[in-house]
């Protein structure tokens, strides 16, 4: 029975260790990154269409051209920094990911054209990048830091896993 | 800010516009979304360079 219950506690803290390896707070921030570059994605293909179809001038389909390729090269700066977010390297990031955040949305308000598609694509992408700075704020040290093997080692020692495992093979 | 009323009737009748718009609404509404956050990352990246490619084309 205790090897059971063992075996159970490990199986729990296995899967909940697989759980957060990304906390909710980082996850949440690749998504609302993700859905900032869904947008400017969005508004470069809609600002051509919007031009061939001869609904907006060249100047214009060239400024919300420039000002997407800004916010787009910010934006991908940011998800490879928060890809690569170390302890050592986490306050410095943090700074960067923040600053070239708000320059991407900065970049994207100065860009409106008068069009009221481009715009509110344009603007909804600064959104998202708001919301995004907000999450990288609440992101702490501790939410990146967390190894398996200290969350286990503070639960178990390490012997107590090994002959765990064993046991949970022979079961399996 | 414009409704998205107004934003799908000026994009109506250009080609093209009107389903992006329609498939960009759909996507941020999106719920249970089973990526994994290295996934997305993933997703990012690739649209990213696709949007990257077209800005710089569009540019000149």
């Amino acid at each position: 029975m205790f090897r059971y219950l063992k075996a159970l506690g490990l199986a729990f803290v296995l899967v909940l260790a697989s759980c957060t390896q990304v906390p909710k707070n980082v996850h949440d921030l690749n998504v609302e990154l993700n859905k900032a570059e869904k947008t400017l994605n969005v508004a470069i293909k809609t600002n051509r269409e919007l031009y061939l179809s001869g609904v907006i001038t060249i100047a214009i389909r060239r400024k919300v051209a420039t000002v997407v390729d800004v916010a787009n090269d910010k934006l991908l700066g940011v998800v490879a920094i928060a890809k690569n977010l170390t302890d050592a390297n986490f306050a410095s990031s943090k700074g960067q990911i923040n600053i070239a955040l708000q320059a991407a949305a900065a970049a994207l308000r100065a860009g409106t054209t008068g069009n009221a598609t481009i715009d509110a694509l344009l603007l909804s992408a600064a959104t998202a990048l708001d919301l995004a700075v907000g999450l990288t704020a609440s992101i702490r040290a501790n939410d990146i830091l967390p190894t398996l093997k200290g969350e286990l080692a503070s639960y178990f020692d390490m012997a107590t896993l090994f002959e765990t495992r064993s046991l949970v093979k022979g079961e399996v | 800010m414009p409704t998205l009323d107004t934003i799908i009737k000026d994009a109506a009748g250009i080609e093209g516009a009107v389903p992006l718009i329609l498939g960009l609404i759909a996507a941020l509404k999106k719920t249970g979304d089973t990526r994994t956050s290295e996934e997305i990352t993933a997703d990012t990246l690739a649209m990213g360079a696709e949007t990257s490619e077209i800005a710089k084309e569009d540019k000149a």
